[in-house]
């Protein structure tokens, strides 16, 4: 079963039509990047996942959108977004400690008893490589890490709920290369577990990290296909100008 | 649709093609030579065209360069790259064909001084060149039409092989004395079919170049 399928998606802010007929199909356990140019409607689409359009006023949805076979719309948005975690463009920790931001969605959810937490705030950090550092210091406030380390933390923050789905809004475009480099090489190590969904302007990023590829422009998915068949034989003319940097 | 918005990548690109232009060019005037000097004996131009292997490898050499510059430089996507990284393997098909184009000259004058092929090799040296120049103007031109021609044309060149080898082996038998000039001409047909499997292989990358479809080891569109 696909992880997200989206069927006649559109999506309008007021007048403006964001997104014009979305047809796709994310598998599950792999990594999927969305590219394009600013403004054509990709962290638009990555938002619809786990409806945070929904904070917007004056935006109308219509079409299909499902998580693994459920729809969206008809669904629990806390439970949802439990499921559908996101990362941003800039870290953003809570200005609590550690452990507190790890186990902030088991609290807000109600999920684990202390010692339960104390397993999730271990299994959480272990899955994002930070256990070792930081086992000793959980009480630190997390504002006081690395803008990696604060990156990491806020994908251990979404595993602790276990979510199915992580959405990643450009999460490394705040980092430098070396940082870079250990996100993308974690984003590796949590597909084996999680289906991930990113939006980036790094060309080369899209076709370093992920396996599915989609093409958007002016609210179109104009093409979606495997990376490597993306960045090597674009079936559209749209795509080919833009990712090799030409313009008409 | 034809220019990149970084317009030193259009001329890096365009700096490229005309060293993959001019590499060609000389490969195809080194096997024009070589045929020429088979035909005409004239041993002189044969002992010249070695000399042109030197400028042929010191081009294979900065070709290469040009295109790890450019994969380094631009990280290029889409047909910049199919180019580009066809253009790595071009170098070595060309560096080949003036490789034996070489031997065929070294032959022609062992052939011209043993009196004369004894068999008259233009058939195959036609299709053969004809091979090589639209393979290239296939890669140049990205015209996926004509590279398609040019692996059409191997099966006349094998069928040509066999054909010459066995005029040879029946000439060795009843002709034992001219062994000299039987063997060396021999070597000259295998030369040249080697020219057209090297041809054949331009014509692939050229299809893969326009096309982005690998038609390698029989693969068909």
């Amino acid at each position: 079963m696909d992880a997200i399928t989206c069927r006649k998606l559109n999506l309008f802010y007021g007048d403006f039509h964001a997104l014009k007929d979305v047809n796709l199909a994310i598998a599950p356990k792999r990594i999927t990047s969305l590219i394009g140019p600013s403004g054509c409607g990709k962290s638009t689409l990555l938002r619809v996942f786990n409806r945070m359009n929904d904070l917007i006023g004056n935006v109308r949805v219509t079409g299909e959108v499902e998580a693994f076979g459920r729809s969206l719309f008809r669904q629990d948005v806390q439970a949802l977004r439990r499921s559908v975690g996101m990362v941003f463009q800039r870290p953003n920790p809570f200005p609590l400690s550690i452990f507190e931001n790890i186990v902030f969605g088991l609290r807000i959810h109600g999920l684990a008893n202390a010692a339960g937490r104390e397993a999730t705030v271990q299994s959480s950090l272990e899955a994002v490589g930070l256990w070792t550092d930081l086992k000793d210091r959980l009480q630190q406030n997390a504002l006081s890490l690395s803008g990696e380390q604060q990156q990491r933390v806020c994908i251990a923050r979404l595993l602790a709920v276990k979510p199915n789905i992580l959405l990643m809004d450009e999460p490394c475009s705040a980092l430098d290369p070396i940082a870079t480099a250990r996100i993308e090489e974690l984003m590796q190590d949590l597909k084996r577990d999680y289906t991930i969904v990113i939006v980036t302007h790094n060309m080369q990023q899209a076709a370093r990290v992920s396996e599915d590829c989609g093409f958007m422009l002016l609210g179109e998915l104009v093409e979606f296909g495997h990376t490597n068949d993306v960045f090597t034989r674009p079936g559209d003319t749209r795509t080919e100008e833009y990712i090799s940097g030409r313009y008409g | 649709m034809e220019h990149h918005i970084d317009h030193y990548f259009d001329e890096a690109l365009e700096a490229l093609k005309q060293q993959i232009v001019i590499m060609c060019s000389k490969v195809q005037i080194m096997l024009a030579d070589a045929v020429r000097a088979l035909g005409s004996g004239d041993t002189r131009l044969a002992s010249q065209i070695g000399e042109c292997d030197h400028a042929i490898n010191a081009l294979e050499v900065a070709i290469d360069e040009q295109c790890l510059e450019l994969l380094v430089r631009y990280q290029p996507a889409a047909r910049d790259l199919r180019f580009i990284t066809r253009g790595l393997k071009i170098v070595t098909d060309l560096e080949r064909v003036g490789d034996l184009a070489v031997n065929i000259a070294q032959r022609s004058i062992e052939i011209t001084e043993a009196g004369g092929p004894p068999i008259d090799l233009t058939e195959i040296a036609t299709v053969v060149q004809g091979m090589l120049r639209d393979s290239i103007d296939a890669f140049v031109t990205g015209d996926d039409v004509k590279a398609l021609e040019v692996l059409r044309q191997d099966d006349i060149v094998d069928g040509l092989t066999r054909r010459y080898v066995t005029g040879f082996i029946e000439q060795s038998m009843q002709e034992p004395r001219n062994i000299g000039r039987i063997f060396p001409s021999a070597s000259v047909v295998r030369y040249l079919e080697r020219v057209a499997d090297h041809s054949t292989n331009i014509a692939e990358l050229a299809i893969f170049m326009v096309k982005g479809r690998d038609v390698r080891h029989g693969k068909l569109l």
